[in-house]
């Protein structure tokens, strides 16, 4: 192939994951603003909002675990770091969302930089386990000191919510739309930071540390910058989400804020659709998301063994996951599937 | 020791000599407890391995380490966006392939880099050193493993890089036959120091090198006879 057909090729799967990005965000939107004039798209509502939050926390897990090759299995940190803070601010100050939703983000992005300065030494599995550490530190740290609540988190009275509306609806009702809302916005800033880091020097930079560190220094890439830089975008759309949702769900607790479940399932979806692809989050996310309601619904004590059944599964047979096992197909595959 | 712009220095001596410690103490890998590293005039101890890249520094690995599920094309793509050079997409693309068809490489481009045999590993760690337009060539032990057709055809491949780049190469090298052949001067490395310097007739003759390393000594010096008077001296 010569030079122009490549980039040709390469223009074209770009110009289909656009599409595909562009048609997610619409979707979502058009379910939401649905969702405000029809009563039984309510549901969906709901549904969505859950698997837009687990979508938020996978697009940033991406950056960090699909393209630099870093497996944070302590990814939740950043969740529930963006929960607390919005919270904290929400809880003792009055302050609204969109500023809490701010500093949520600023605040993530300061931890991963410190911890990164620590974890980021390690590589491999000792990288893992030290951020499952991290996680449970935090988890531990918020569940003792009163100010945040202790074991029995904090919890925004109704009274708070009364600013708010949208289309109609006022209050607490409102809250629900407008976090839906919010999260698409967050879901878009993650789609278009995982574009970003796909096509950028910056991204080939992190895929060369991820396929071999020495070597990408040999070559010129300034190794720990790119690491860092990774984490701290990796933090912000989970903390966008945290910070949403506890403001959805009016409280934050630490075991379900600092859950290490969270985590997993955040890596399964990335595996699952392929690490390191835009299209894979896509993918991985909805199937995962799909089966695990569908599981939940009819055989409600399972949704463990699927955890474990998906986990060995992928790891057998489908190590690149969907995107990735396609794009090893053929080489036409591998410039159209991006 | 010191190398001259221009010119091929081969390093030699026995296994766990310190060539490829040397190497990474050039690099930036390792920091020298003692001592300075000085490259095109700039001190540049303890400067991290990028760095030191980016001045023109490339080095290959004695056991290659290519970007496994990267193709053979993105592995040398790669290598050219962090040259430091101001290029197009296209011409980046362009320059690609030309490194890729220089190395014989442009039928493998779009093959997995975990796929290649030895010898296009090889091929492969030279191209993207190449990629990178250095001034300075580091190669660790890049002929071996190979064939005697697949040696000349590196070492074929060598000569004409340095002058098409204007390379200065150093090569660790046991493939003695080929270090004496290609090697402006040879430096021997054993137990960690220097033991050493000289042309390669010099070294070929040198009884302590002959003592610690090679051997047979009429050999050596036939290598080196052998292969002046094929290149017409």
């Amino acid at each position: 192939m010569e030079a122009v057909q490549i980039l040709r090729q390469r223009a074209r799967g770009r110009l289909l994951t656009n599409i595909v990005v562009a048609a997610v965000i619409a979707i979502l939107l058009a379910l939401g603003i649905g969702s405000l004039y029809s009563e039984s798209l309510g549901y969906y509502r709901e549904t969505i909002t859950t698997f837009m939050v687990l979508f938020s926390i996978v697009l940033g897990l991406n950056v960090i675990l699909g393209y630099t090759g870093y497996v944070s299995f302590g990814h939740a940190v950043f969740y529930g770091i963006g929960g607390y803070t919005a919270m904290v601010l929400m809880y003792y100050h009055g302050v609204n969302i969109y500023l809490s939703m701010l500093a949520a983000v600023l605040a993530a992005m300061g931890a991963a930089y410190l911890i990164g300065l620590i974890v980021l030494r390690l590589r491999g599995a000792y990288f893992a386990i030290a951020t499952i550490a991290v996680l449970e530190a935090f988890r531990v740290v918020a569940a003792n000191i009163n100010y945040l609540g202790g074991s029995e988190g904090l919890q925004l009275p109704a009274t708070y919510y009364r600013g708010y509306s949208i289309a109609g609806y006022h209050g607490l009702m409102a809250v629900h739309y407008i976090a839906y809302f919010l999260l698409v916005g967050v879901v878009a800033l993650g789609l278009l930071i995982n574009l970003y880091v796909s096509r950028s020097k910056f991204g080939a930079g992190l895929r060369a540390i991820r396929e071999d560190e020495d070597a990408a220094e040999a070559i010129g890439v300034d190794t720990w910058r790119y690491k860092t830089l990774a984490y701290v975008l990796s933090s912000i759309t989970p903390a966008l989400a945290g910070a949403i949702i506890a403001w959805k769900r009016m409280i934050v607790l630490p075991g379900e804020f600092f859950n290490l479940g969270l985590s997993i399932e955040a890596i399964i979806s990335v595996m699952l659709g392929g690490a390191g692809t835009v299209l894979g989050t896509i993918t991985g996310t909805s199937i995962y998301h799909a089966v695990k309601t569908a599981f939940l619904t009819s055989f409600p004590s399972l949704h463990l063994v699927i955890f474990g059944a998906t986990i060995a599964g992928i790891a057998e047979l489908l190590p690149m996951g969907i995107i990735g096992w396609l794009r090893l197909k053929s080489t036409r595959l591998r410039f159209l599937l991006e | 020791m010191s190398v001259e712009k221009g010119e091929i220095l081969g390093l030699i001596g026995p296994n766990g000599a310190g060539k490829t410690t040397l190497f990474n103490v050039i690099t930036g890998v390792y920091k020298p407890d003692r001592g300075k590293v000085i490259i095109f005039g700039r001190d540049v101890t303890g400067w991290p391995p990028h760095r030191i890249a980016m001045l023109g520094v490339a080095r290959t690995f004695q056991i290659p380490k290519p970007f496994p599920d990267l193709t053979v094309y993105e592995n040398v793509l790669v290598s050219i966006k962090f040259s430091n050079r101001k290029m197009s997409d296209l011409e980046a693309a362009e320059e690609a392939k030309r490194i890729l068809e220089f190395l014989g490489l442009d039928r493998h481009a779009h093959m997995l880099a975990a796929q290649l045999n030895v010898a296009l590993e090889k091929r492969l760690e030279l191209a993207r050193a190449l990629a990178r337009k250095p001034r300075l060539l580091l190669l660790d032990e890049v002929l071996a493993g190979l064939n005697p057709a697949e040696v000349s055809y590196m070492l074929e491949k060598i000569r004409l890089a340095k002058k098409e780049f204007d390379l200065t190469i150093v090569m660790i090298e046991h493939v003695m036959h080929a270090v004496m052949e290609i090697a402006d001067r040879i430096v021997v490395l054993h137990l960690g120091r220097k033991l050493a310097e000289g042309t390669p007739e010099e070294i070929a003759t040198n009884p302590k090198v002959i003592e610690a390393y090679l051997g047979d000594p009429k050999l050596a010096l036939a290598f080196v006879k052998r292969f002046r008077k094929q290149s017409g001296g």
